[in-house]
């Protein structure tokens, strides 16, 4: 809340002409953006330019802000709207090639733990990617509304604002989303079913 | 409630999203059954990992890319801001001429005068010829043949 307050006094600031004020909002908030638009598109390389143009939008719009919603769900609003205009454009469906997150290619991972002795910074590179596998072949509505949550931490109450749908779809789409990761990660935690 | 309905439950329960009741009730479940325990710690293990694959730290500089992709953009609308303001004054200098146009045009029409038109015109009646004499009183075969004449 606190937070909450102190961003509507940046945008207060903001629009009585404070250019420090638009920079505060985008080092508060750059690498959040950053991140979901890394974890819904899944490619690196488009990253900078969208985070960028998200903050473009959001220096265009600010002064249209109405105080009905926080200023970082209003941002998370802007960067998830670019993704999904992105995805439909591009129809990016798998971040990864189809073959990636097979239950042959997960055992045979597990399996290699086992036996090469990897450095620990190789083995977190190879889990964050097991993960954005799995990320990137949930469909882009269950990517956005499980990213908003386990990344943003956002509630229920405010995805349902961001995305525009009800609470009870955003819990249903968490669960159904969480099920889906559950099963295509069951190997990688190991996971007795 | 059965296990599966539990198992359903656990989703909004690791979001901290049921009521004080509900969450009371799975909590008592979970801590019976080794499934959902399991089940909890799972989920648990997919945030922490979504946590840690979210690995893009932007750059110091980044806000100077912003600031310079926005006074681009505010140059390229200048640019484009000439050319639009320019095919507007033509188009509202075109509307403005065509209006004249069509205004003096319906001004400068003479009207016709009805009865004289159709006296000349040749309509062959009464109230015609009438309306030309100007006479109150009925026309005779005379002032007929006048007009007749005359028109």
């Amino acid at each position: 809340m606190e937070h909450q307050v102190d961003d509507f006094k940046l945008i207060e600031a903001f629009r009585n002409g404070e250019e420090k004020a638009f920079e505060e909002i985008v080092r508060r908030y750059h690498r959040q953006v950053a991140n979901i638009i890394y974890l819904t598109l899944g490619n690196r390389e488009e990253v900078d330019d969208l985070s960028q143009e998200v903050f473009v939008r959001v220096f265009r719009s600010l002064d249209r802000f109405e105080y009905d919603s926080s200023l970082y769900s209003w941002i998370y609003r802007i960067a998830v709207n670019l993704c999904i205009d992105e995805i439909r454009k591009k129809k990016i469906r798998k971040l990864i090639p189809l073959d990636f997150l097979t239950e042959k290619k997960l055992e045979g991972e597990k399996k290699s733990k086992v036996v090469v002795t990897a450095s620990d910074e190789l083995l977190q590179k190879e889990k964050e990617e097991v993960i954005r596998g799995a990320l990137g072949k949930l469909s882009p509505l269950h990517r956005t509304v499980i990213l908003l949550r386990e990344y943003q931490d956002l509630s229920y109450g405010e995805i349902a604002k961001i995305l525009r749908i009800s609470q009870q779809a955003v819990k249903s789409r968490i669960f159904r989303a969480r099920e889906e990761l559950r099963v295509l990660l069951k190997d990688y935690f190991q996971e007795r079913t | 409630m059965n296990h599966k309905l539990f198992e359903r439950q656990l989703s909004a329960y690791v979001d901290n999203e049921l009521s004080d009741g509900e969450a009371q009730s799975v909590r008592t479940h979970v801590e019976g059954c080794a499934l959902c325990q399991q089940r909890v710690q799972v989920l648990r293990a997919i945030r922490t990992s979504i946590r840690e694959a979210a690995s893009i730290v932007p750059p110091e500089t980044f806000i100077y890319s912003v600031q310079r992709a926005i006074r681009q953009q505010e140059q390229e609308y200048v640019i484009w801001l000439g050319p639009e303001r320019f095919a507007r004054n033509i188009v509202v200098a075109l509307c403005v001429i065509v209006f004249t146009f069509v205004l003096v045009g319906s001004y400068l029409t003479p009207q016709p005068v009805v009865g004289e038109d159709r006296y000349f015109s040749g309509e062959p009646s009464d109230s015609a010829a009438h309306a030309v004499i100007g006479s109150q009183r009925e026309l005779s075969k005379e002032d007929v043949m006048i007009a007749a004449l005359t028109r």
